[in-house]
């Protein structure tokens, strides 16, 4: 693989994987839009697969203080946003994040025994746990934009707030908004 | 028409004077004209209607049959635009049109 | 003392996150249109969707038609923009192919159509993902035709094809065509204009003939073989001269908002040896990229970005590469059978042969139905392009990149 350019380098590659339904292809325009609101350059967009429910999809971001041209996947992510433990296998995700993986799972144990190869950084969240407490559906976007938010200094709490709020409407933007404070507090660092 | 360029043309094909097919005189393209027995039509107007050109004049002029009836309006045909295609005629419900030879007729 | 402002902290309201469909949304709104129809279509119906938004909430004072096919919508719009309305539609890939006769009907009766099209695969097999496939089999329509390669562009070119189409000298429809979802459904910084620096630059131009009852005039004529043929010349000549009237109006939007728009975009090009000719924003983007690792790693590559496509620019084009020793064209789409399967390849060809230059130029096909493009695959092509000039041997046939073979 060619390293990418000087320019290049300056920009951060997230992906989110998750399954069709759960929301992560909102979850990376939420956060796409919460950078170009604080004047950085982004660029979200959907893998596009057949979308259905329930089956793996992906999403990207890049945030960059520069112009973004490239349009290519993101192949090496510097962090990867995990919407299920599960789904670690299936997109190889510990042999291609470069620096973070965000992780949903039961548990950290799970977690530390999914990632034991895995030499980056990792933030387990229970945003099953979560999701339901705040929104009693399984839906959890929010919840692990919250876990995000913990590694990701790009961008603020606030600014994402306010837009979860903005795409949610007031009743489901509120509940949604506590699920990603709830799960900013109590994401842990595992290693 | 050979001097008439594309510069000279209104763009789109657009016809800028209203109903100036009048100027086509289609009355040549026919090898049969309609003729209307005046005294056997009795002024339905269907020809008037069935005619696609329309070349089928209906005019303010009495008349008066040769049994005495007496009509406000009168049917003829412009000839200038008439193609002698024979609706008319096909649809005339008293066969008051005949179809004429325009050579030898 | 105040300082002045630059005229971009005047015109731009808010810099905002879109995708290139909203972005086109948002600048049908800007311009007030008065007609829409549409009819849904992968990837193009988040246009529609944000439209008919608009109108819903009063945003927009426009008549939406919800119509029942694509042939329709182009229909109908051509119906109202012959009463004189500001017009718009969208379609993408077998909806493009649906309205295609009404494609030519537009431009023979010179109405100032615009419409997007987000680029799309054709069936079959079934495909909703992108290329523009189904935009250069609309090439020889009659329409002037821009391809944006970000959703900023896609903005701003739709506005600049009202000022366009609309110009007495023009009277043409326009097509604005970008890729389909790799900008179609991809979220981007976009700034949006205070609206009335937009409706100050495109006043409604009324300077055309209108079906209007009072001043009857006919139009969709048939036309005798007498008459035919000058009144498509017309649109041949019209189609060709409209590029000084896109030249100006570039100007004058780039003078207006603050913008630097040319007829192509020209990226490390002044002293390249090998440059890729690209059109669209995934080809562009990733081209660019790799002309950075290229010189980098010292090759001297550059990019040439066709944003007008019809009419073709050509003397832009040859002024632009006419000191590199190869160039490539990456098309995104086919023309099958043809000498080169590449259809930009051979408008490159043809327009260089034109003015007597001999220059290589290879023939790529890449991102059909969305294959994916990586910067490497562009930075390779570099390479290639490298070793052809070095050894003289040029591959007579397209290269098809991307393909498992």
């Amino acid at each position: 693989m060619i390293p990418r350019s000087k320019m290049a380098n300056s920009t951060v590659e997230i992906t989110f994987y998750g399954r069709g339904g759960q929301g992560a292809v909102t979850a990376a325009q939420i956060i796409a839009q919460a950078a170009i609101k604080r004047g950085l350059f982004a660029s979200s967009f959907p893998e596009y697969g057949a979308e259905r429910r329930g089956a793996p999809v992906r999403a990207y971001v890049r945030l960059s203080r520069e112009p973004i041209v490239a349009r290519e996947p993101i192949e090496r992510p510097n962090i990867s946003v995990v919407f299920d433990v599960r789904l670690l296998r299936i997109f190889n995700i510990p042999a291609i994040t470069r620096d973070t993986i965000v992780v949903n799972a039961s548990s950290k144990d799970e977690v530390k025994q999914e990632l034991s190869s895995f030499n980056g950084k990792v933030i387990y969240v229970n945003a099953y746990g979560i999701a339901m407490k705040h929104l009693g559906r399984p839906i959890v976007n929010t919840t692990m934009l919250g876990a995000l938010l913990r590694v990701l200094d790009l961008v603020d709490i606030e600014t994402v707030k306010a837009l979860v709020m903005e795409t949610f409407g007031s009743k489901a933007g509120r509940a949604n908004a506590e699920a990603l404070e709830e799960a900013y507090k109590t994401a842990e660092v595992v290693s | 028409m050979r001097n008439v360029t594309w510069r000279d043309i209104p763009i789109g094909g657009v016809i800028l004077e209203p109903g100036n097919a009048r100027n086509n005189i289609t009355g040549t393209w026919r090898t049969q004209r309609p003729v209307i027995d005046q005294d056997a039509c009795i002024r339905c107007r269907i020809c008037w209607m069935y005619c696609p050109e329309p070349a089928i004049l209906e005019l303010r002029k009495p008349y008066v049959t040769k049994s005495g009836r007496k009509y406000e309006v009168t049917y003829e045909i412009d000839y200038d635009h008439c193609k002698g295609c024979g609706i008319c005629a096909h649809e005339c419900p008293v066969k008051a049109i005949k179809m004429v030879p325009e050579v030898g007729g | 003392m105040t300082k002045a402002l630059s005229i971009r902290e005047e015109v731009v309201k808010e810099r905002v996150g879109l995708t290139s469909n909203y972005a086109a949304a948002y600048a049908v709104k800007a311009v007030d249109v008065d007609v829409i129809a549409a009819y849904p279509i992968t990837p193009q119906t988040t246009i529609i969707e944000k439209l008919a938004e608009f109108v819903a909430n009063g945003e927009l004072d426009a008549e939406y038609i919800p119509v029942e096919s694509e042939h329709s919508a182009l229909s109908a719009v051509v119906g109202a923009a012959a009463a004189g309305a500001r017009v718009f539609t969208a379609t993408s890939a077998q909806g493009l192919e649906f309205m295609h006769e009404v494609l030519h009907i537009t431009s023979g009766l010179r109405l100032p159509v615009v419409m997007a099209v987000p680029g799309r695969a054709l069936s079959a097999p079934i495909s909703i993902h992108g290329d523009y496939q189904d935009l250069m089999n609309a090439r020889d329509t009659g329409w002037i035709i821009m391809i944006a390669s970000t959703a900023q562009e896609v903005y701003d070119s739709i506005i600049m094809a009202y000022r366009i189409a609309e110009d007495r000298r023009v009277l043409l429809p326009v097509m604005v065509s970008y890729d389909g979802f790799l900008m179609s459904h991809t979220t981007e910084p976009v700034e949006l204009y205070h609206e009335e620096y937009v409706r100050r630059f495109t006043p409604r131009n009324l300077e055309r003939y209108r079906l209007d009852p009072r001043k009857p005039i006919t139009m969709g004529v048939i036309a005798s073989p007498e008459w035919y043929y000058e009144i498509k010349y017309q649109v041949i000549h019209t189609l060709k001269e409209s590029k000084a009237v896109i030249r100006e109006v570039h100007e004058e939007f780039n003078k207006a908002f603050g913008t630097n728009y040319g007829l192509i975009e020209k990226f490390m090009v002044d002293d390249a040896d090998y440059v890729l000719i690209t059109y669209g924003g995934a080809s562009s983007g990733n081209a660019k990229e790799a002309a950075r690792r290229a010189r980098e790693r010292g090759l001297r590559a550059g990019v040439v970005r066709i944003r007008l496509f019809r009419p073709f620019p050509t003397e832009e084009l040859i002024e632009a590469i006419k000191d590199a020793k190869v160039v490539a064209v990456i098309d995104r789409a086919l023309t099958p059978g043809n000498v080169y399967e590449g259809p930009v390849a051979s408008d490159v060809i043809s327009a260089l042969y034109s003015r007597g230059i001999e220059k290589p130029v290879v023939s790529v096909v890449h991102g059909i139905s969305q294959r994916t493009m990586f910067v490497e695959d562009f930075y390779n092509l570099y390479k290639m392009l490298d070793e052809y000039s070095k050894t003289g041997k040029y591959p007579g046939s397209t290269i098809f990149m991307g393909l498992r073979t």
